[in-house]
């Protein structure tokens, strides 16, 4: 790279929004194109979406995405392979998860970018009122020039196609496979039982013991304690404190085994 | 019936339930504002939706009235409740969270890879729980509509019926995590203002008045019992709740009080079971352990479980006070209903009458409107529990393994509005059936199939499928012998005693059948791996 590109890249930034759909392979052409043109720096970045969804929520989003949804590849992972074979370094960032429209104007702010660009996927109906439209959300409150990618033809994206064909989207299986290097004797997990039953008897103990004081000695139970709390009115309303120290305690412990 | 104000706050509550189902999802993608549902925050998020969706009608309405009934021995269903997070915290949450499955029965079979007997008994316990555990609510929530809207008892379940499915089809699955934060709020909220108002309005601001009040009082539910027949026993609606109180002690001189305990549970046989039964039994509830699959990592299964055990703790103590308030306040109401026939109507009226007393239309509008969305959305999560393990460990395992996802997700749906139907046919079918029994058989069978399959399969290498199978299988058989003995009136089965709940037979019946065959037997499938994932370190970060 000479001195000459290096000044220019310097004052021209694009920031690429994309998470590997076709309307988003179709910006991802765009923006590549464009910092070729314009000798930008240009910078992809996908959010790590995630929130509390059951099982079959999330595979019905999954099939409600399916329609628009390419190679099933990491958006910026083509965008950095993609530029590679246009001959442009394409420097890749996945945003923690959160809402994908804050997340992207978020990081928008730090990279202070000239140009954001992004697909839109055309959502219509029932999953447009559902799931909203991220390109509109970042489009509303964007501080920069938003550039959105609407509309393709399948014939001119087959270059970004292959490219993303090649840049399979890793599935949690394959990571399972490659993780667990620790050996089950190595994690102690007679010693982690213990101690779980150790802090579980914290609780339980006075749980039972409350069934059992009652049935044998009633007449204790019934004596006043403190004011006009009887011993086993006292006795339950202890309890529950007890069961938040046991789960303190234990929270503390089993920090460690993360 | 219930005022014009009354009934918008039900309709109201109603309507944010389902468009917060509606919208939520699109909010937690388009929020221009980070902090939304960033990860500062996500534990508490996450405990405020296991909370609004663990605490159903049964915990807002069930455990307050039935201490109002019953006196402070009812106290046990919440201290169970609450007990059942622990134990899941300490046994079962994280590692259930690292296998990270789509259901209760995939987890096993992740071990006891491709075992089709464990996955079919398994799935058929998870069907049989849910179903055990919806129909109450349904029954339930007819009958509350019945008595508070006026409306048609079958009328009021083709109405709920209908709203849940519509509720699971469009609020995506089952109405995100932003309307069980909700939720959640508003029943800790409306139960922590039925507790202050009934306080200041009825016992001068003091706890211990509740407590000494409760201390002069029988328990309605037995003081009836006791009198049934008596000439002597006047129109209970022309009484205060002081003349009511005073006249049943006068009566009945020497019965137990509303704070001597064994008025309900009586003998440590009785005590032992049902406090196992629903301490175990929380822990190993389907549609409770399938929220820990949700969870985003695992340290959040134990964030989350510490924020449900404050919140459902404090939301126990409360309904304490609650109970015994509402049943010096209630007491004539209480006595008519019971001697008049109407056993249900007295335990599930209590928190409404006595919010309405405390704090007029708002408070009976919060209380009722609070309860009815707490229904719908325990139902909905219970039917999807169903619908998921019917489609995943059933239909997509032996009538169409080729299934693809698009395929998979309809026929949930369709499962999910079949056993809707199901459930709102057998509902109306069971109207003014004592149906508490069944929820005692969803705790029993759960504290002995899940809870002891799930433990010893996460903390025990030397387990086999064989120990596994015996393990359900004896849970379950032995559950439902001791609760069909207790419901055909047996005092004992073969010279041993049928208790108030099976679990104190079943759940150690199924733990060692499942112990002692496993020592016979050797295929203890992937356990190495299955456990390492189990307690590992998180690999998915």
């Amino acid at each position: 790279m000479n001195e000459n590109a290096d000044q220019r890249q310097r004052d021209h930034i694009i920031l690429l929004a994309t998470d590997g759909s076709l309307p988003a392979l179709a910006a991802t052409k765009k923006a590549v194109q464009m910092a070729i043109e314009s000798g930008s720096r240009l910078v992809a970045v996908t959010v790590n979406e995630s929130s509390i969804m059951t099982a079959l929520e999330r595979k019905g989003e999954e099939v409600a995405e399916s329609r628009l949804k390419g190679p099933l590849s990491l958006g910026t992972e083509v965008a950095r392979a993609y530029g590679e074979t246009k001959g442009v370094m394409v420097e890749t960032m996945m945003l923690p998860a959160g809402p994908l429209v804050a997340r992207i104007l978020q990081f928008s702010e730090e990279l202070d970018p000239d140009l954001i660009i992004m697909g839109n996927s055309g959502r219509s109906g029932w999953e447009r009122i559902q799931l909203g439209s991220v390109a509109e959300g970042v489009m509303k409150h964007a501080r920069y020039p938003v550039l959105i990618a609407k509309g393709f033809h399948l014939e001119e994206m087959k270059d970004i196609m292959n490219v993303a064909k090649g840049v399979a989207r890793p599935t949690p299986i394959s990571v399972v496979v490659e993780a667990p290097k620790v050996t089950l004797d190595s994690l102690g997990i007679g010693r982690r039982l213990s101690v779980a039953v150790v802090a579980m008897m914290l609780f339980l103990v006075p749980y039972f013991g409350l069934g059992l004081v009652s049935a044998f000695y009633p007449g204790t139970m019934v004596s006043d304690m403190f004011g006009s709390f009887q011993v086993n009115v006292i006795w339950i309303l202890v309890i529950f404190p007890l069961g938040w120290i046991t789960a303190l305690v234990y929270n503390r412990i089993a920090e460690t085994y993360d | 019936m219930a005022s014009a104000i009354t009934l918008a706050f039900v309709f109201g509550l109603i309507g944010v339930s389902l468009g917060v189902a509606i919208y939520s999802r699109r909010y937690s993608r388009t929020a221009s504002e980070f902090y939304v549902a960033g990860r500062k925050i996500s534990w508490l998020q996450n405990s405020l939706a296991l909370t609004g969706d663990y605490l159903s009608a049964a915990s807002f309405l069930g455990v307050a009235g039935a201490i109002a009934v019953l006196g402070i021995d009812k106290a046990w269903d919440g201290l169970g409740y609450f007990g059942g997070y622990i134990i899941l915290l300490l046994l079962l949450a994280v590692p259930l969270r690292k296998i990270g499955k789509y259901t209760a029965p995939d987890a096993l079979t992740t071990r006891f890879k491709d075992n089709r007997a464990i996955r079919m008994s398994a799935m058929v316990s998870v069907v049989i729980i849910s179903t055990f555990y919806v129909i109450p609510q349904m029954v339930g929530a007819g009958a509350l509509l019945q008595l508070l809207v006026g409306w048609d008892y079958v009328m009021a379940e083709i109405i709920i019926g209908a709203l849940v499915i519509t509720y699971v089809a469009v609020g995506g699955m089952r109405a995100t995590t932003y309307n069980q934060i909700i939720q959640g709020m508003i029943l800790w909220g409306a139960m922590f203002l039925i507790l202050i108002l009934t306080a200041t309005t009825f016992f001068n601001t003091d706890l211990g008045a509740i407590m000494a009040q409760a201390k002069e009082m029988i328990p309605p539910q037995l003081a009836a019992e006791l009198l049934a027949g008596d000439p002597s026993v006047p129109d209970w609606s022309t009484l205060t709740a002081g003349e009511a109180v005073a006249f049943v002690s006068m009566k009945l001189a020497g019965t137990p009080d509303a704070l001597t305990p064994g008025v309900f549970a009586s003998g440590w046989m009785n005590v032992i079971a049902l406090a196992a039964g629903l301490v175990f039994g929380t822990a190993g509830l389907p549609h409770v352990l399938t929220r820990y699959f949700t969870v985003e990592k695992p340290k959040d299964a134990r964030t989350s479980t510490m924020g449900v055990l404050i919140m459902v703790g404090t939301f126990y103590i409360m309904t304490i006070f609650v109970g015994l308030g509402a049943m010096y306040v209630l007491y004539p109401d209480l006595m008519g209903y019971f001697m008049g026939g109407q056993a249900s109507i007295a335990q599930n009226m209590a928190v409404p009458l006595l919010s309405e007393l405390a704090g007029g239309d708002v408070l009976l509008g919060i209380a009722i409107g609070g309860a009815f969305c707490a229904i719908l959305s325990t139902v909905a999560g219970l039917l999807i529990t169903i619908g998921t393990t019917v489609t995943h460990d059933f239909y997509k395992q032996v009538i169409n393994p080729d299934a693809s996802d698009l395929r998979e997700v309809s026929v949930a749906k369709l499962s999910i509005v079949a056993s809707g139907t199901m459930a709102v046919a057998f509902a109306i079918g069971l109207a003014d059936q004592n149906v508490s029994y069944l929820v005692t058989l969803a705790f029993g069978i759960a504290a002995s199939v899940f809870f002891p399959v799930l433990f010893l399969s996460v903390w025990w290498k030397r387990y086999t499928s064989q120990g596994a199978l015996s393990t359900i299988v004896v849970g379950m058989v032995v559950s439902a012998v001791f609760v069909v003995a207790r419901l055909m009136g047996y005092a004992d089965l073969i010279g041993i005693p049928v208790l108030i709940n099976p679990a104190l037979y079943s759940l150690p019946a199924a733990m060692l059948a499942g112990i002692v065959v496993s020592l016979l037997t050797d295929d203890i499938g992937d356990a190495e791996n299955f456990m390492v994932r189990a307690h590992g370190p998180n690999w998915e970060e």
